[in-house]
């Protein structure tokens, strides 16, 4: 394995330099996001679980919170850490009933309005589906991941990762319409010293995005 | 109406009415059938498609009730929230969602398709349903495949061998499908029994997988059984007695599943039937009024017709006076009216047929009937009368002369003047010249001349004056009170015709009068009789000629020997021989006698001319000149042995074809006179033509010779007359010697009379011919 390591390293010293000189900090990996016609995607959940024993991994413990305005969520996908919890705060002028009845992280809470409800810290590491009781078009999305790296990329599908330590890596993109298995779909890549790129090429393209929005016949709703 | 023999009028038109009406109710009434026929068939074609529309709402219904609830179920937060749960907890909440709708199956799936849940009934013997659970719990479920996420209403499934509809709705976490839910209902003899209800038609659900058909459930298993011949029928579409339609169901893995809506003919032909009851109730009654009102204008029509066939009897037992009054329609009115003009003019007729009967045509006066009439009144009133029958003289005469048309106008001037007469006599008209005066008994003689005095104007036609003579013949009715009416005018009639052949104006009847007449028309019957056997026999009277005073010829005179008369006298049976045509045979046979008479005489030596009267008929029959030319040839006789005797007249009659006739006689031999010289019309011309040599001057100028002058001119100067004309001379009638003798000094050839010897048999003649002294004539014959 050293052996290979160094023979890596020689064979990308120029490049590990690069990036040494450019941060001077740890590893930083650059995935960034394509469809089949090369076109980058924003807005979709890439993560990261290294494949290598370590001891601890650094726990997110940032309150994540996911709005209900104008009777959607907002986010739409919103990704977090096992063990993190999820905040509701109801920004609309009608009261949801938030539910996730399905999988390991179930709750549900009335949230009247103004009102900020918070689950319990979420260990189950899977995707929640959430809805609305009282609007059915209301859909959002939580992925739990068993890791520290994952955020979404940006306009241009771009997403980094610092202060990562060398290693082979499973990164994976989620995306709720990605058409994999548990709409996930992963690949290796190891990572070292330096600057890594990735250029993560799904295998499908994404179905559309239902839109969270009622259906014309409630357009009386829109008022309240 | 050939095929019905109907006699009377009635009841034809009755027969025609009921016939016509008969045909109209059946033509109505098969019409009406048709009509009714045809409408069931388009009602039941109706029902058919409105059940069919029916039936496809009630099942779309079901789908889209299924679908919505499903939706709704699946959307029901309470579910949702257990859908994760445990087992037991999902079940009651699915069931407690199933009740509502009562559902037959309610399955829940998770979003692999996955049997979560699993509830169905199950129908129990009691009728009640269980509800069980599916045994397929964890396992995906068989359908998952065609039925999951596949964006439609219910569709069909088999599932445990039961056909059910069924429709899933996607249980949702957001827009995330977390599983499916979903429910059915059976499809069944339940289901078809309820759309039959609702429908009103019998329905049967089948399943064609493939090749085969398979009927699942029928509404009504009793009559119409799944496995029964009307479902194999209308499957193979060979079914005749029921209509029905087929609803796509839908499909259901190779195959597919319909409904059969159906509905028998025979139960529309069952509805008619009712129909027809009330129809042919309605058939009759319609008959009954219409036979009825047929009978009354059958009646209407008939009942002038009988009025009229009433007045027509009343005319044929001669009542004229009624008349009928029909009113009911035109035609028969003018036909009644045309009978009473009928009536008036058979009486108008009657009464101049009666005219005419009673009267005579011509001059109007009563005639022959009217007289019977009036005679019988008379009779019976026992009024005496005289009944005078007259006629006017020479009445062919003047009708040969003049004209038929004169001799009316003479007739017709006679009755008028009968008529015009003032005196008390009823005139009657008895035809041509005759007619009858009825009067009351007065004397004869006077009445005569009163009469005569009335008649005895001369009349004046076409420039001749006619002076009229009379005859009338009287009877007496007084005298003859049982005698009948037409024995009265008998009569009268054999007065009338006395008075004439006398020549008298007048003759009153005797009854003696009557018993001649009888006689004559006895003679008549047998004369032809008597010519045939011999009845008849000659008698001869000498014609002495005073030169010689020799006995030189004899004059022929038939007599006639009746068996039970006697003797009858030639002047009653010659003349009845002249009128009944028998003159021929009379004379031939005299001829023929004669002829005889001749031979016989001359074997006995005698010597003596035979003469013979031929009449005017004989001259004009051609025949007989042959006949007595033949029999002369015949018997060999000498010319001039026979003398041949024409009267005066018959030479006036026709002078071209006497003169014909008498020169052939005299050429062949015969002897020719004219007899009756004097009393005729014949002028010296016509006799100077004839071929005679002799002529015989009438008895009228001999007889009363001695005393009267002018009968001695007139002998005398006929006798210078003949000797002129080289015509020899015989005067008959000499019944004196003084008569005799003035003859013979005067030259006539011949004398003939009572003086020398009345006419005698031949027997008695050839015996006078040996006694007389006159000289007879023999010689000596030996044949």
């Amino acid at each position: 394995m050293n052996k290979l390591a160094s023979l890596l390293l020689k064979k990308y010293l120029p490049l590990v330099l690069l990036a040494c000189i450019s941060s001077l900090k740890a590893e930083t990996l650059v995935v960034q996001v394509f469809d089949q016609t090369n076109k980058p995607i924003k807005d979709i959940v890439a993560f990261a679980i290294p494949k290598f024993a370590i001891d601890s991994l650094p726990s997110n413990t940032s309150q994540v919170v996911i709005d209900q305005k104008d009777k959607k969520f907002a986010p739409y996908m919103t990704v977090i850490q096992k063990g993190q919890k999820l905040t509701f705060e109801n920004k609309d002028d009608i009261t949801h009933h938030i539910y996730s009845v399905s999988g390991e992280n179930r709750f549900e809470f009335k949230l009247k309005t103004g009102e900020t409800k918070q689950t319990q810290a979420l260990i189950g590491v899977e995707e929640i589906a959430m809805g609305c009781n009282v609007h059915d078009w209301m859909s959002g999305f939580t992925l739990v991941v068993d890791t520290p790296y994952f955020g979404k990329t940006d306009d241009k599908g771009n997403l980094s990762f610092n202060n990562l330590k060398p290693g082979n890596y499973e990164i994976s993109v989620w995306h709720p319409q990605l058409d994999a298995e548990q709409h996930i779909q992963s690949q290796y890549f190891e990572i070292t010293q330096g600057l890594n790129t990735l250029d993560f090429v799904l295998k499908k393209a994404l179905l559309p995005i239902p839109t969270q929005q009622g259906q014309d016949e409630f357009d009386f709703l829109e008022e309240y | 109406m050939t095929f019905i023999k109907v006699r009377s009028l009635q009841s034809k038109i009755l027969v025609l009415f009921l016939f016509l009406l008969f045909i109209a109710q059946l033509g109505g009434f098969f019409y009406t059938y048709q009509a009714n026929v045809k409408l069931e068939s388009i009602q039941l074609n109706n029902r058919l498609n409105n059940a069919a529309d029916v039936f496809n709402t009630q099942f779309n219904n079901r789908r889209y009730y299924l679908s919505a609830f499903a939706e709704t179920v699946a959307k029901d937060y309470g579910l949702k929230s257990v859908l994760k749960e445990d087992t037991r907890t999902l079940l009651v909440a699915l069931n407690n969602h199933r009740k509502r709708i009562d559902s037959n199956l309610a399955l829940v799936l998770d979003v692999k398709g996955k049997v979560l849940g699993h509830l169905f009934t199950n129908k129990q013997a009691d009728g009640t349903d269980k509800i069980q659970r599916g045994t397929n719990d964890g396992l995906v479920f068989e359908h998952s495949q065609t039925l999951l996420g596949q964006d439609k209403l219910a569709q069909l499934v088999t599932l445990n061998g039961k056909l059910y509809q069924l429709n899933f709705a996607p249980v949702k976490e957001g827009a995330r499908t977390i599983g499916w839910i979903g429910f059915g209902y059976l499809i069944d003899a339940e289901l078809a029994l309820d759309l039959a209800k609702l429908t009103g038609v019998h329905i049967g659900f089948v399943n064609h997988d493939g090749d085969s058909y398979h009927v699942i459930a029928s509404s009504d298993n009793t009559n119409y059984p799944t496995d029964g011949e009307v479902y194999k029928g209308i499957i193979a579409n060979t079914e005749q007695k029921y209509l029905y339609r087929r609803v796509e169901l839908g499909n259901i893995g190779d195959g597919y599943v319909s409904a059969i809506l159906f509905e028998s003919r025979a139960d529309l032909l069952k509805h008619i039937d009712i129909q027809w009851a009330s129809l042919a109730i309605l058939l009759s009654l319609s008959l009954i009024l219409s036979t009825l009102g047929a009978v009354a204008i059958a009646r209407s029509i008939t009942k002038p017709i009988t009025k009229l066939v009433k007045q027509a009897q009343s005319i044929t037992q001669g009542n004229y006076d009624q008349s009928v009054d029909v009113s009911n329609s035109k035609e028969l009115q003018q036909l009644s009216e045309e009978f009473n003009h009928m009536t008036k003019a058979i009486v108008s007729r009657e009464e101049t047929i009666s005219f005419h009967a009673f009267h005579d045509p011509l001059t109007h006066l009563p005639n022959r009937n009217s007289l019977i009439n009036t005679l019988e009144t008379l009779a019976d009133k026992q009024q005496p009368f005289l009944l005078i029958q007259l006629c006017y003289l020479r009445a062919d005469e003047i009708t040969d002369t003049l004209g038929y048309q004169v001799g009316d106008e003479v007739t017709m001037t006679v009755a008028r003047r009968l008529e015009s007469s003032q005196l008390d006599i009823n005139a009657f008209h008895l035809g041509a010249e005759y007619f009858v005066l009825i009067v009351k008994p007065e004397q004869a003689e006077q009445l005569i001349d009163k009469l005569l005095a009335i008649l005895n104007v001369s009349c004046h036609f076409e420039r001749i004056a006619l002076h009229l003579q009379y005859a009338f013949g009287i009877v007496d009715s007084t005298q003859y009170e049982n005698s009948s009416a037409s024995e009265l005018l008998k009569k009268s009639s054999v007065a009338i015709q006395r008075a004439k052949s006398a020549k008298k104006s007048f003759e009153i009847y005797n009854p003696v009068f009557d018993e001649n007449t009888l006689e004559r028309l006895f003679l008549t019957n047998s004369l032809k009789q008597a010519i045939e056997e011999d009845q008849l026999t000659l008698h001869y009277q000498p014609k002495l000629c005073l030169a010689t005073m020799t006995v030189s010829h004899a004059e022929a005179l038939v007599r006639w020997q009746h068996p039970e008369k006697g003797l009858i006298p030639p002047d009653e049976f010659v003349s009845i021989a002249e009128k009944t045509g028998q003159m021929a045979a009379l004379t031939r046979w005299v001829t023929k006698a004669a002829f005889d008479q001749y031979l016989t005489w001359q074997q006995q030596g005698i010597v003596i001319n035979i003469a013979i009267n031929i009449s005017a008929e004989n001259i004009l029959d051609e025949s007989y000149p042959d006949f007595v030319i033949n029999l002369k040839k015949q018997y060999q006789l000498d010319d001039n042995a026979i003398t041949l005797e024409v009267t005066e007249d018959a030479v006036v009659d026709d002078p071209k074809q006497a003169t014909k006739m008498l020169s052939y006689l005299r050429d062949n031999g015969f002897k020719l006179s004219v007899d009756d010289y004097g009393t005729g019309y014949s002028s010296l011309a016509q006799l100077k033509q004839l071929p005679v040599q002799e002529l015989k001057i009438d008895r009228s100028f001999v007889q009363q010779l001695e005393n009267d002058e002018n009968d001695k001119i007139i002998v005398k100067s006929t006798i210078e007359l003949a000797h002129n004309m080289s015509l020899s001379v015989v005067a008959e009638g000499i019944e004196d010697e003084y008569t005799l003798n003035w003859l013979k000094e005067h030259n006539c050839q011949l004398a003939q009379g009572y003086f020398i010897s009345r006419p005698l048999p031949s027997a008695q003649f050839t015996q006078w011919l040996e006694t007389t002294h006159y000289q007879v004539k023999r010689v000596n014959y030996n044949k």
